[in-house]
C-alpha cells in the first residue's frame, strides 16, 4: 500500500498552484463530502452541485487561503454553509421562504451492526439499542455525536460548525452520553433478566 | 449550591461514561453512509476542470458549462415571484402547512411522527395510533408504547403514513382521525387554542369533535372543508386528479378553487354525499352515494358498487405497497360490486378478485399483472 500524503502537505501544494495537488484533494474529500451532505438533504443533485461550487471556488480563492488548518474541517465547515444557501434557496422556491432557520436537519442514522463480525450477540444486542437510543436523542446532540465520532471533530470545530459556543458544544456531548448511559442501563438490567 | 451538584454530576461514574463513548464511536464506524458512485465523481471532477479551466484563460467568455446555470437562476427568480404574489392572497398557516407536507417523503417505511421540535418518531407495525392527552402524546403500535412530552412553543407536526400502513391520531380536542395508506396529515402544536386546522394528503376519515365556537377546517391541496362537527372522509392524491369529501353525518361546508380572484367557490353538503372536484375542470361535482364504499378501508374491508377494476387496483395497491396493473386496458375499464376483506394478504385478494372476474394474474418481484385467460390450475 502506497503511504498517502497528509492532507496539509496537499492543501500547501495546492495553494501554491499544484493542480494534481488540487486532484488528489477532490479524489480523497469528494465521498465524504458527499456522504455529509446527505446527512442533511436528501437532494443528490443540489450536494452535488455544492460539490462542484465548493472545489470551484477553492481554486478560485487558492492564493489567499490560510496555510494552517485542519483541512477536512475547513472543508466541510465551506460546505456547510454551501448546503444551507443551496437549501434557503430552494426551500423559496417551495413557497417554505418562511422558516428563516440556518441549520438544516440531521437525518436519522442507520448502522450496519452485523457486519461488524468481532463482536458476539451480546455485544451486538446492546449496539442495536444504543443505536435506538441514539436515533432518539434530540436532532442536535445527534448531529455533535456524528461530527465527534464519524469526523473525530475537535469541540471547538464541532462548537464552529453548528454555530454554537465551545461550552454549549461540550454540555450537549455530555449530555447525550449521559442520556444514553441512563438509557442503557435501564435496557442492560433487562437483557440480563431476559438471558 | 447548582454549581457544586452539576459538578458532581460530572464526576459521577466516569467508568461508565467511558464506556458509552467507547461504545458509541464503535457504533459509528459502522454507520451507513451514502457513496458517491465512481461516474458521478469523476463527472463532477470533469465539470469544475472544465469551468477552472475556462474561467483562467479566458476570463471574458461566458463560460460554456455556465449558461445552464444562469437560466437556472432566471427561472428561480420567475418562480420566487409567482409565489410571493401568490402566498399573499392566502393566509399564512396554509401555506405553512402545505410547506410542511412537502418537505416529507414516503421514503421510509415505517410510519413516522415528525414533531415540531424535529423529533422523528418511528412507529413500528402495519397499523399504529397517536393520542393526545393532557400533556403527553401517547405512541402505540404492536410493539412499543411509549409516552412523549408536548413541546412548548407551538410549531408544525406532521404524521406521515406510508403505503401499505394506516394509522389514527387523536387530536388535543378529542377529534379522531384515520389516516389511510399514502397519506400526511400536518396539524399545528397549539391545537388547543381554537385554533383546529389541519392539512391532509391522501385519504382519511375525520370524526370531528363538536365545538360551535371553534370550527374544523381540513384543508387540502384543492379544497377546505369547514366542519363544527361531524364525520366525513376526505381524500385528495397527488397521484389523482380528482377530490373527494363524503359526508357520513351533520354538515360540511366545501371551498374549492381556493385560489380564485373572487374568493372560494363554496358548497354545502348533506349526509350521504360526496363532493367531487375535478382538478381539470375545476368544478364540484355532487352526487348520493354509498357512504359505506368510501368509509369501509377504516373498518379493514373495502366494499365497491360497481366501481372500475382500475380504481379497484389502485386502492389495493396503496394499502398493500404493491404495484398492480391489468394487461388488456379494456379489462380495467369493468364494473365489480362485492366486498374485499383487507385483513387477508394480498395473494388471498387477488384470489377472490380472480375466481370471480375470471381473470388470472401472475407475479414478478413486487408487482402483479391481471390478465384475461383461464386460471392456472
Amino acid at each position: 500500500m502506497m503511504l498517502e500524503e497528509p492532507d496539509n502537505d496537499l492543501w500547501e501544494q495546492f495553494i501554491s498552484g499544484n493542480q494534481s495537488a488540487f486532484s488528489k484533494l477532490y479524489a480523497r474529500y469528494a465521498d465524504v463530502l458527499y456522504a455529509f451532505g446527505l446527512r442533511y438533504t436528501s437532494d443528490t443533485d443540489q450536494v452535488k452541485d455544492c460539490i462542484h461550487d465548493l472545489f470551484i471556488d477553492l481554486h478560485h480563492y487558492r492564493h489567499g487561503l490560510a496555510k494552517e488548518v485542519n483541512v477536512k474541517f475547513y472543508l466541510l465547515k465551506s460546505y456547510k454553509r454551501k448546503l444551507n444557501a443551496a437549501s434557503r434557496k430552494s426551500s423559496m422556491l417551495s413557497l417554505n421562504g418562511w422558516n428563516t432557520e440556518e441549520t438544516l436537519p440531521i437525518s436519522n442514522f442507520s448502522f450496519n451492526i452485523e457486519q461488524e463480525i468481532i463482536l458476539d450477540e451480546r455485544q451486538k444486542e446492546m449496539l442495536h439499542m444504543l443505536a435506538t437510543q441514539i436515533n432518539q436523542l434530540p436532532e442536535r446532540q445527534r448531529e455533535i455525536l456524528y461530527l465527534k465520532f464519524t469526523h473525530n471533530l475537535e469541540y471547538e470545530e464541532i462548537a464552529s460548525l453548528m454555530q454554537i459556543s465551545v461550552p454549549t458544544c461540550r454540555t450537549f456531548v455530555y449530555r447525550a452520553l449521559k442520556e444514553l448511559r441512563g438509557k442503557l442501563e435501564l435496557t442492560t438490567v433487562l437483557l440480563l433478566l431476559w438471558f | 449550591m447548582a454549581q457544586k451538584d452539576s459538578n458532581h454530576d460530572h464526576a459521577d461514574d466516569p467508568e461508565d461514561e467511558k464506556k458509552v463513548s467507547e461504545n458509541t464511536r464503535l457504533l459509528f464506524g459502522t454507520l451507513k453512509e451514502d457513496i458517491l458512485p465512481a461516474a458521478e465523481k469523476e463527472l463532477i471532477w470533469n465539470r469544475i476542470l472544465e469551468y477552472v479551466h475556462v474561467n483562467d484563460n479566458t476570463v471574458q467568455d461566458k463560460p460554456f458549462g455556465r449558461v445552464i446555470w444562469y437560466q437556472a437562476a432566471a427561472a428561480i427568480a420567475l418562480l420566487v415571484l409567482v409565489g410571493l404574489g401568490y402566498s399573499k392572497l392566502k393566509p399564512n398557516r396554509e401555506e405553512e402547512m402545505l410547506a410542511a407536507a412537502k418537505q416529507v417523503s414516503f421514503n421510509s417505511a415505517d410510519t413516522q411522527l415528525l414533531l415540531d421540535d424535529k423529533r422523528t418518531i418511528d412507529l413500528k407495525g402495519e397499523n399504529s395510533d397517536v393520542v393526545y392527552q393532557n400533556e403527553v402524546i401517547r405512541l402505540d403500535s404492536q410493539t412499543i408504547a411509549r409516552q412523549i412530552t408536548v413541546a412548548q412553543k407551538p410549531g408544525l407536526n406532521t404524521l406521515v403514513v406510508p403505503f401499505g400502513k394506516r394509522s389514527t391520531i387523536t387530536l388535543p380536542d378529542g377529534t379522531k382521525i384515520w389516516l389511510n395508506s399514502g397519506s400526511k396529515l400536518v396539524y399545528s402544536s397549539d391545537f388547543q387554542n381554537g385554533k383546529r386546522q389541519v392539512f391532509l394528503e391522501g385519504q382519511a376519515y375525520f370524526s370531528v369533535t363538536h365545538d360551535t365556537e371553534n370550527p374544523f377546517y381540513v384543508q387540502t391541496k384543492n379544497m377546505n372543508v369547514k366542519v363544527l362537527g361531524t364525520e366525513f372522509d376526505v381524500s385528495s392524491y397527488d397521484d389523482d386528479s380528482r377530490s373527494y369529501a363524503v359526508l357520513a353525518q351533520g354538515s360540511i361546508e366545501l371551498a374549492t378553487e381556493k385560489d380564485a380572484l373572487f374568493g372560494p367557490k363554496k358548497t354545502t353538503l348533506i349526509p350521504g354525499t360526496r363532493a367531487e372536484y375535478g382538478e381539470l375542470s375545476k368544478g364540484v361535482r355532487i352526487a348520493r352515494v354509498n357512504v359505506e364504499d368510501y368509509i369501509s378501508w377504516k373498518e379493514g374491508y373495502l366494499k365497491f358498487t360497481n366501481t372500475p377494476l382500475n380504481e379497484i387496483l389502485k386502492k389495493l395497491s396503496r394499502y398493500y405497497k404493491y404495484d398492480l396493473s391489468v394487461q388488456n386496458a379494456e379489462v380495467g375499464e369493468e364494473t365489480f360490486s362485492g366486498t374485499l376483506d383487507l385483513q387477508e394478504n394480498i395473494e388471498h385478494v387477488l384470489d377472490v378478485i380472480s375466481t370471480t372476474t375470471s381473470l388470472s394474474y401472475h407475479k414478478t418481484e413486487r408487482r402483479f399483472i391481471l390478465e384475461k385467460g383461464a386460471t392456472k390450475e
